[in-house]
This record gives structure tokens, sequence and C-alpha cells, in this order.
């Protein structure tokens, strides 16, 4: 890929260092690519979907001119992701106000479907400025219920035991940096 | 002067209630799946199971509940509130559930996998509440549970509402369970001082007062009758060891109330909302000062309450009794009182009783019906007497309306029923 600069880091200390996420414009929209060599459905994500439970995965993109002293653009994309049980096949879906489902997929098409599902739009941006982009992704945690749901209502008690929790693990977080790059040296 | 502490009170009012209401009605932000972006929610549940602990431990209507889910579409929304209620109620640290095959495709079993005890910060002791005679009362509690094994509570208290006077203070207390939770040992101490309003003070003779006392109470919870979803019969003996500093200025300003205290109780709870379910809630409670223990106080204290809810649908009706009685000399705390959040609202206790008194007896029916959401809308009637033995039992009357919610916040606008002019007080607060 045609960029002229590049760095990356993961931003978590002690997480591998995977291969760098590719980017490409798609139409007026920045698409990223998961690290090839990237399985996030695995370990206790993959068992907690082989148990039932439908995960939420939080993919942020955050696009920035500064090396992210300021950000310029960002979007969050939520996807539901669920294993069917007799098919062993991954389902996901993105959540928003239209949303998208697919099925039957296999564990590597479940993960590229949702980069593939999230973008940040660049009208208005400069071809021939430096851009960094930061693609963060989490796995929300639903805690005590498995993930199936957290009982949406809030009351003091329920506070006071959500506060006295361990911090979440960094097993469900994954995030990466990359830049600068011009946006009319991306691959179309 | 007066229409601006009116004007301050309605100020008050609207803040606390409104503050309350946010609090209890805010939604935390969720990122809960919808059911069918969960790919297994075409399946149908072919049985709920519980492992890790005895099924038989949760409540009657809850294993119905499980049960009424076979044969339905599974759906991760319900079982997700379904295993936070499992957790509650085994007091387990972790209720996970599970999604395995079942005996044929399409279907599913549901396996609720409980892990551990649960130890447990919460405040739901306490409470808040702002009556607009009375003023404020806060008792916050924290109780740190672990399962059922250990209860461990702390707290700090101002409570202008269930005695004569403003108590406030510290308190602590723990218990723990043994032999199958059938015996609870447990102690509770508390440190407190105490203010007056001018009715009382000018009432009193000054020997009536304190200016602050010491508890100590050890008792033992026995329960020799336990059945289905907290039908319960307990009895609690033990001492209450008290030790107050007068208000009189006399070189003797240290008394000793000591008391054998004796509580026996009774609970159950049957059928569910949708086609009736009653609860019933009985105590009775006998406290002794006895020279046996070195008190300077001899006296015994009666007091029974029952609590008769029934709720069906959107509609609940409960009727609530107290009665209480008291013979000998005893501290002012122990005498009872009226015209408070809870018993005979719309009076204020210090127009009915500056000094309280020594008998008791009232009554509170209400009606609530629910709205969408969690609110409901109440009206009720309290009835009851105030009076000393001797003197004439005048019975005194209330009817009120308002908003409660089921997390237990509550706003009545209540009247007290006499001729002359109609003086509403505002009772609003929250248990948490």
């Amino acid at each position: 890929m045609p960029v002229s600069r590049r760095s990356a880091l993961s931003i978590l200390g002690g997480a591998p260092l995977w291969a760098l996420p590719e980017l490409r414009h798609d139409d007026g929209v920045l698409r990223v690519s998961a690290p090839g060599n990237l399985h996030f459905i695995e370990g206790p994500v993959l068992k907690r979907l082989q148990d039932g439970a439908g995960l939420v995965f939080s993919l942020q993109l955050t696009l920035s001119t500064d090396q992210f002293r300021t950000v310029s653009r960002r979007q969050v994309e939520r996807f539901v992701v669920s294993f069917d049980l007799w098919e062993e096949k991954f389902a996901v879906t993105r959540l928003g106000l239209v949303k998208q489902q697919t099925s039957h997929l296999s564990r590597d098409a479940a993960e590229r479907w949702m980069f593939d599902h999230a973008g940040l739009s660049l009208h208005g941006l400069r071809g021939d400025s430096p851009n960094w982009v930061r693609t963060e992704l989490r796995v929300d945690d639903p805690r005590d219920s498995g993930g199936f749901i957290l009982d949406p209502s809030l009351t003091l008690a329920r506070l006071v035991d959500w506060f006295g929790r361990a911090p979440r693990g960094e097993a469900s977080r994954w995030a990466w940096e990359r830049g600068p790059f011009r946006l009319n040296e991306l691959e179309r | 002067m007066r229409s601006s502490s009116h004007f301050r009170r309605m100020v008050t009012a609207v803040f606390v209630t409104g503050f309350l209401i946010g609090v209890f009605s805010m939604r935390a932000f969720s990122w809960n799946a919808p059911d069918e972006a969960n790919v297994n929610s075409r399946y149908t549940v072919e049985s709920v199971e519980i492992s890790g602990a005895e099924e038989e431990k949760l409540s009657k209507s809850l294993r119905e509940e499980l049960r009424s889910y076979v044969g339905k579409p599974f759906s991760p929304e319900k079982f997700g509130k379904l295993s936070s209620r499992v957790r509650q109620e085994l007091k387990a640290r972790l209720v996970s559930p599970k999604l395995v095959k079942g005996s044929s495709p399409e279907n599913v079993r549901v396996v609720l996998d409980v892990l551990g005890q649960h130890v447990v910060l919460d405040t739901k002791s306490s409470r808040f509440a702002w009556h607009s005679k009375l003023g404020w009362t806060g008792d916050m509690v924290f109780s740190l549970h672990e399962g059922r094994r250990q209860l461990l509570t702390a707290g700090i208290f101002s409570d202008a509402d269930t005695l004569v006077e403003r108590s406030a203070g510290l308190k602590a207390g723990y218990r723990f369970s043994m032999l199958g939770d059938r015996v609870r040992p447990g102690i509770s101490l508390s440190t407190s001082h105490a203010q007056y309003d001018s009715r009382t003070l000018s009432a009193a003779g000054t020997n009536d007062l304190y200016r602050s006392v010491d508890s100590f109470q050890p008792t033992v919870v026995l329960v020799p009758f336990r059945g289905d979803d907290g039908h319960e019969l307990t009895l609690e003996s033990g001492v209450r060891l008290q030790r107050f500093v007068l208000e009189s200025p006399g070189p003797n300003r240290n008394v000793a109330s000591h008391a054998l205290v004796n509580t026996l109780r009774y609970q159950r709870v049957r059928g569910d909302v949708s086609t009736g379910r009653n609860v019933v809630k009985l105590s009775y409670g006998l406290a002794n000062g006895t020279n046996a223990l070195s008190s300077d106080y001899r006296f015994r204290r009666q007091e029974a309450r029952g609590e008769l809810v029934y709720q069906r649908g959107a509609s609940t009706l409960s009727f609530d009794l107290l009665a209480g009685g008291l013979d000998g000399r005893s501290p002012i705390r122990d005498r009872f009182t009226a015209g408070t959040t809870r018993v005979l609202r719309g009076w204020s206790k210090f127009e009915l009783a500056p000094l309280g008194a020594d008998r008791l007896m009232a009554t509170s029916t209400e009606y609530g019906h629910a709205l969408k959401k969690k609110f409901e809308l109440a009206a009720f009637l309290d009835s009851g007497a105030l009076w000393n033995r001797g003197s004439v039992a005048t019975v005194r009357n209330s009817v009120g309306a308002g908003l409660r919610s089921r997390d237990g916040f509550y706003l009545y606008v209540a009247f007290p029923l006499r001729e002359g002019r109609m003086e509403a007080s505002v009772v609003t607060g929250a248990t948490f």
C-alpha cells in the first residue's frame, strides 16, 4: 500500500504487536481492515459465544490530523456476534438505525465482516494533509448475565455493586494506530 | 415571613421530588443486544436447569417462572433478567447462563450456572424521607453480605421521623448464620445524640429528656419454621443495653435502661401477581426493662404489627395495623409516636403528642394502581389514636394520594381530617 511513512503501536501495554491494519478509500469512506494475524473471537470470548451468549463488539475509528491532539472524525459501530449452537456458525448484526445482519459465517469471516461494515466519512477532508487513524475494538462486558443481557435498570445498590467490581481485563480490548498517511495516497 | 417559609418548603419539596424521581427513573446506558440479534433466539427452550446450587433454594414463584419458559423461543433478554434474579435470591457471586444443544435440533437447554458466594455491598436498608411538618430524615446503611452467611452493617443516621426526638448518630452491626441458617447470632450497637422540638421541650420535665445514648444489643434469631418463598417464622431474643446521658444538670446524669427484648416475626407470600399474590407479615415485640439487669427504668413495652398486601395485575391493596402499649417508667425513646411519614400521615407528631404516648393503635389502608413502567398512583386512608393510659383515646383520620415506584420512591400529599382549616402535608422519600 502506498503510504509514505507509517507507524503502528499496540496501545495496550503488553499486548502483542499485530500486523498493521490495511486502509482503503471506499467511495468517500475510510475503511480499515482487521490485521491479518489478529483473531479477537478466541479464548474466553469464543467460549462465551459457544455458551450461547450474544456479545456486543464496539469498533471505534478515530481520525486526527495532528497525532490525536485533536480529533477530526470519530465513528463508533456496535455489532452483536452470536454463535449458532446447532449449525456451529457465527452470525453478526450491526446495531443502529439501519440494522444489517449476516449469518452462517466462519470465525474469520465474522471478524472481517465487522471491519468491512465500519468506516469514517472523509467528506470535506483534504487529500494531501497527513492523517492518523486509531482503531479500537472492545467486547462490552455484560458480566454476571453471562453475555445474554444486562438488566438495564439502575439503582443505588447496583451502582455500588458496579463500581465495586474488578476492572475489565485487557483480553477484551484491542487498539492500533496508523499514520501519518495522506488520503489521496490510499488504495481505492 | 410565614409565606417565605412555605415557599422554601415548596421549593425543597419540588427539588427533592425531582431528584428522587430522576434517580429512580433513570436507566443506565445500555449496550444490551436485542433478542433477534442472537441467532439462538430461533431455537425453542427444551429445559431450564440450575447448576451449582439447589433449585429448591429458589422461591416458588421464580421456579415456576423458570419452568414457564420451556417450550417457548429462547429469549436472551428474559434469561438475562432471570439470571440476575437467581443471583439475587441465591446471593451468588455469579450466575452464568449457558446454552447447550437439546435432545433434537431446534431445541436448546438453558443451564444457569451458579458460582460462589456473592460478597455484596449494598444500601438496601437505607432510606431518605422528608415530611413538610417534620423535616428530613436520612438513614444511610451500608451492608456487606457474604451470601447468607455473614452480614456486616455500618451506618449514619439523622432521624426526625420515628422517635419523639431527632436522633442522630452512628450505628453498626454484625450477624452470622449457623446450622443451616436456622440460628443467627448477632450484635448491634449505636451511639446517638438527641435534639428536641420546642413543643417537646415545653411539654417535658427535664428528667424526661436525654442528651445522648449508647446502645448495645446482642441477640439471637432462631428460625423454627421455614417454607417456600420466604415463608418463615423467626424469634429474635436478646438484651438491649442502653446508657443515657440526661439533660438534667444534677449529679446523677448517667442512667441505664436495660431490657430483655423478644420479637416474634412471621411472613408468608402466596401466589403471583397475574392471578393474585398476597403477602402477610406479622410481628410482635416485647421489651422488658427490669431491675435484674440493673436498669434504672422498669417497664414493659409491647408492639404488634401486621401488614397484608394483595396484588393482582396492576392493582395493589394493602392494610397495615400497628398497636402498642407501654407500662411502667421508660426512656422517652420507647414511647410511641404517630403523625410521621408512616403512621397517620398528614398529621404532625408534635401536634398529636409532643412527648409521645404510651398507647397507640393505627391502621392504614392503601390502594395502588400501576402506571406504565414502574410507577404507581396510590391513595390511602390512615386512622389511629395515640393516647396515654387513663386518658380518652381520640381517633384521628387522614387521607392522601400520590405517586410511588416499585424501587421505593414515594411522594404523597396527605390531609388530616378535622374541623376547621385543612393544611396538607407533603411526604416524600425513598427506600434504597
